[in-house]
């Protein structure tokens, strides 16, 4: 008997029980449009938070002394590219856009008028260069108040959690407290020159600016930075372009690496993972339920239908043949479950995409460290939805695998005598 | 000329605790065309018998060939097989599939052999016509009357042109008349194909209109009346 | 007869079909005392965090210093803190007090400066708040009078260090001097708080005023109230006295970001519950349609006898309602298993938990409540129980005459 006269036979019989069949699709497509949502709010997070820091932290790629990264969170300044130049002329030779910038640990003393209070915080000072930042970032678009160091390079600018928590304001003066490349105390007196509010929660609560030539010049740099970041193609694979470009810096200079942002940014990267398990634990409390779901209707539908199988194989059917209309119910079942869980999500989806949760409030509360802007929105993710639908039909497919066999064990006499 | 050889059969049943003797040695030759009726008293194995001739069963002892084969040497797919290609049933209750339309039903057997569909479609009005509901063809079951719905199961039973046509009590959802009527409809289906039919009963109306008569009585068989040909 | 009997009566007539069905609320009502009691358990653990460790149950500090808490304010200090501490100990509402002096550091280790922060505790107060001790996992808690610290694993491996070793740090005075600081390991702490593993080392607090120039102040001071008193309460009659020094005392209910967060997912949790329940109970809605039409000549029947359309929908809803009630309450005992099993060993999230967040603890140990149990089950059996009433309404709707027809 060939399938499609299978399948048509199947599709068939799901008219037989429309309300059962509505009742327990319903079911499947109510859980995987959540599953759908769910996903679509990770999703969103994750490019989100991941444009955040490319655009206002790690930039695409970075070029830094290959003992660098091992030494990161002392923001070592003597593990340096001594001499830059030869690589941002190599960098733009090739047509990439590059930024120097020397980072570095700073305290940031405040006291007396005007301040309504004294006291230090640490900080994660970036120095760089006004000119050849803003081709790899954006900061100077989240410029809130007052200057750019591109229009005054002798002041600092703040992050905007920052300037909220100590009170400052445009002009008022403070101390950066830091070691010079040697290690030496040094104090720099700066002006609050700017407030920039990026969507990078990270930076607005833990770092300032100030110009390259500025710190240069009072932490006897002598030209050195300790790292170069690179503006890259969005799409493009990032690890990979970092192992050709670290290649090819080795005609340039020795003792240089370059890092995509999914190094950079682990941190980030690892907490979008972790959530993502969250994720696959919600998929497998919807398959439990659609199984139970599935497995029930289709014991009902056995139950009821056990003369007519009967018959059926009196008359020759195979039962493999009847085991595979069965479950192409099955699955014909969670194919409009699925169909439906994904039209169903539509208008959700939607608002999460246009829309979505401001939770700025939690950001600040919380004290939170990640790229996040504060707004958790949802992203179109065509391989979920599109996989969703599958689920709902495999699965339902799965599922009957059993209660056909076990529809197939009573004998046809004894099929024929039930009910 | 036998078609069906049926020899010592023996079949057993486990209730419970004890074993149930339902058959207990039946031997019979059975002719192409003939028009047989088997009855008896319940728990008498008429039904036994017609199920282990229609390959729905197996046997615990002796032989049946029907058209020369052995039924026991088959395993269940290849019974399956069998039952496609040659048996046509007759149920007391019918056994229409409801979404289906009569001619969708009438076609069941011709799908399973995989016929190409103008053919079928051919064959079942064909046969439809035969059985008198040809206006039908487009109804569903549930709105055709019982002797109607017995029709529809009588020419899903001939469609295929079987060798053996086995109808378990066909008569016993109806009324007399229309239980008259569907045998005058068999016997007429007998005449015209040569089909054999072997019908179990206890109806007298239907153990008159055979042209023979077995009685079987606790499992094995007590008279054997009429054209044995 | 009663209807609740022939109801029973009627789930057993079809017991495969009842077990299926009763399956269903089962998998759900496992499920679901499962998170709950993780959840409970989740809040009970960042309770004890948030009371020990993080703000403490009622914390005292100078009224101006959580405002400007990012400038590290030394000079915002509560003075006499001593004095204080041992008044506060003694009043009757009081189950401990001790003051705490957090300051934070940069750790000088070869060419390397890393992030800390040092707690200055009175040790012998400290044994009784939150059992310092206990947290030792290598060597011993610094004596008082040393420069000694007992250092958080994590901090510990990051320096590559480990007991008896000796380690410099840098931090700035309440007169804004830098002050450098030698001090040697004297045991390892294996912290409840992650970040406090990673980052702190605690050292008696009489040698951290004399460095930090705090002379007989504490930055704050924790104290922990009688079970069965309101933290909140007591905090307001305590700042009565309090802040007319200039002193502020605040429970943990009224500030910690936990408490909020908590409550919002526990509402989320509820949500999400009653959308699980409401899947399960689809399985019990078909089910009770089936029954219901398989049985529409007997309801015709029961009908033609005079049983009233009321009778018959509770018939059929007393059937739905037990099916459910007893897969129901199988799956909470069920889910108590569960849940009993992994408060033994705990349920290690870390993968989940990660990054966000001090406060949230990541190995969880599920907590089960009497309470949390009953009201899942409740909520349980009563969405199913309305989603239920809709098949049973159908059998009202069967004239008793198309039944019998057939």
């Amino acid at each position: 008997m060939n399938i499609r006269y299978l399948a048509g036979f199947a599709f068939r019989n799901l008219t037989r029980h429309k309300r059962r069949t509505v009742i327990t699709a319903a079911s499947l497509a109510a859980g995987l449009s959540l599953f759908i949502l769910f996903d679509s709010l990770l999703t969103g997070l994750e490019n989100d938070g991941t444009r955040s820091m490319i655009w206002y932290d790690t930039g695409s790629l970075q070029v830094q002394d290959s003992g660098y990264w091992e030494e990161k969170d002392s923001l070592p300044l003597d593990r340096a590219i001594a001499d830059p130049g030869p690589v941002l002329d190599f960098l733009g030779s090739k047509g990439f856009k590059a930024a120097p910038r020397a980072v570095f640990m700073g305290e940031l003393i405040v006291s007396g008028d005007p301040w309504t209070e004294s006291g230090s915080v640490r900080v994660r000072m970036v120095a760089l260069d006004p000119g050849r930042d803003a081709a790899v970032f954006r900061l100077r678009e989240t410029l809130q108040e007052g200057k750019w160091l591109s229009d005054d390079p002798s002041g600092i600018v703040l992050g905007y959690q920052l300037a909220r928590d100590l009170g400052a304001r445009i002009g008022y003066p403070l101390t950066v407290m830091a070691r010079t490349r040697d290690g030496a105390f040094q104090t720099m007196d700066l002006r609050v020159s700017g407030i920039v509010n990026t969507p990078n929660a990270a930076v607005n609560r833990l770092s300032a600016f100030v110009s390259l030539d500025l710190a240069d010049e009072y932490l006897y740099l002598e030209g050195s930075v300790n790292q170069i970041a690179i503006a890259g193609d969005e799409d493009a694979d990032p690890e990979k372009a970092a192992a050709k470009l670290e290649e090819g810096l080795k005609t340039v200079a020795g003792g240089l690496s370059v890092l995509p942002w999914t190094v950079t940014g682990a941190e980030f990267l690892a907490f979008v993972q972790s959530r993502s398990g969250l994720s696959r634990v919600l998929l497998l409390l919807v398959f439990i339920i659609a199984a139970v779901g599935v497995s029930n209707t289709m014991l009902m539908t056995i139950l009821e239908r056990t003369r007519e199988m009967g018959m059926l194989r009196a008359q020759g059917m195979y039962d493999r043949e009847l085991r595979t209309s069965l479950m192409m119910e099955a699955a014909a079942i969670g194919l409009i479950g699925g169909i439906l869980g994904l039209v169903l999500s539509l208008p959700f989806n939607a608002f999460l995409v246009n829309t979505g949760f401001d939770l700025s409030w939690m950001i600040e509360k919380v004290g939170v460290d990640l790229p996040f802007s504060g707004r958790l929105r949802g992203a179109w993710h065509a391989r979920t939805m599109l996989m969703s639908v599958a689920v709902g039909a495999f699965l339902s497919f799965a599922v009957s695998v059993i209660p056909a066999r076990r529809a197939m064990k009573l004998s046809v006499v004894e099929a024929l005598r039930h009910g | 000329m036998s078609i069906i050889e049926v020899r010592g059969v023996r079949k057993t049943y486990r209730s419970g605790e004890a074993d149930v003797p339902a058959l207990r040695g039946i031997d019979l030759d059975i002719g192409r065309g003939q028009f047989l009726a088997v009855a008896g008293p319940s728990g008498s194995g008429k039904t036994t018998l017609l199920n282990l001739l229609g390959c729905l069963d197996s046997l615990d002892g002796g032989s049946i060939r029907i058209e020369g084969v052995d039924i026991a040497s088959m395993d269940k797919t290849a019974r399956a097989r069998f039952r496609r290609e040659k048996l046509g049933f007759v149920f007391q209750s019918y056994n229409l599939v409801p979404v289906l339309t009569v001619m969708e039903n009438v076609a069941i057997p011709l799908e399973l052999l995989g016929m190409d569909p103008k053919e079928i479609h051919a064959r079942c009005m064909e046969v439809l016509e035969e059985v008198g509901l040809a206006d039908k063809a487009k109804r569903r079951p549930g709105r055709l009357s019982g002797g109607q719905q017995q029709r529809v199961a009588v020419a899903r039973a001939l469609v295929k042109r079987p060798s053996l046509v086995l109808a378990d009590e066909p008569t016993a959802n109806l009324d007399s008349a229309t239980g008259s009527s569907i045998l005058d409809l068999m016997k007429a289906m007998n005449a015209k194909h040569g089909t054999t039919f072997v019908f179990s009963t206890h109806d007298r109306m239907v153990m008159d209109r055979a042209s023979r008569l077995v009685l079987l009585h606790d499992g094995l068989v007590v008279s054997d009346e009429g054209v044995r040909t | 007869m009663k209807l609740s009997r022939i109801a029973w009566l009627n789930i057993r007539r079809n017991r495969r079909r009842s077990f299926l069905s009763a399956l269903a609320m089962l998998v759900v009502s496992a499920a679901l005392v499962f998170a709950f009691s993780l959840l409970e358990g989740m809040k009970a653990e960042m309770a004890r965090n948030v009371k020990d460790w993080t703000w403490g149950e009622i914390k005292i500090q100078h009224a101006q210093f959580e405002k400007n808490r990012l400038l590290n304010p030394l000079h915002l200090n509560v003075a006499d803190a001593d004095a204080l501490v041992s008044r506060l100990a003694a009043l009757p509402e009081t189950e401990a007090a001790t003051p705490r002096t957090a300051f934070s550091v940069i750790i000088q280790k070869d060419e390397r400066r890393f992030q800390a922060q040092g707690i200055g505790v009175d040790l012998a107060r400290e044994t009784a708040y939150s059992r310092l001790p206990s947290f030792v996992s290598a060597g011993r808690l610094p004596e008082a009078g040393t420069r000694e610290a007992a250092v958080g694993i994590g901090l510990a491996r990051k320096l590559g260090l480990g007991v008896g070793d000796k380690f410099t740090f840098m931090t700035m005075t309440r007169n804004r001097s830098m002050y450098g600081v030698t001090l040697r390991i004297s045991g390892l702490m294996d912290f409840p708080v992650a970040a406090l593993n990673s980052l702190a080392f605690v050292l008696p607090i009489d040698r951290a005023r004399s460095f930090l120039q705090l002379d007989g102040a504490a930055l704050e001071i924790v104290a922990k109230v009688k079970p069965g008193l309101d933290p909140a309460d007591v905090a307001e009659a305590w700042n009565a006295e309090l802040v007319p020094l200039g002193l502020s005392a605040v429970s943990w209910t009224r500030s910690s970001v936990v408490y909020y967060v908590v409550s919002y997912i526990g509402v989320i949790f509820n949500i999400l519950a009653a959308m699980f329940i409401l899947l399960g109970s689809t399985v019990v809605i078909n089910t009770t349609m089936m029954v219901v039409f398989e049985r529409r000549a007997e309801i015709g029947m029961l009908g033609a006898l005079g049983m009233r359309a009321d009778e018959l929908v509770r018939l059929f809803l007393l059937e739905a309602v037990f099916i459910s009630s007893l897969g129901a309450t199988a799956g909470a005992l069920i889910g108590c298993g569960i849940s009993a099993f992994f408060a033994r060993g705990g349920l290690d999230l870390t993968a989940f938990m990660g990054g966000i967040n001090v406060e949230f603890p990541t190995l969880l140990f599920p907590a089960l409540r009497a309470g949390t149990v009953l009201g899942s089950l409740a909520m349980t059996v009563v969405i199913s129980g309305l989603a239920s009433l809709l098949p049973s309404w159908s059998a009202a709707r069967i004239e008793p005459v198309d039944a019998l027809r057939g």
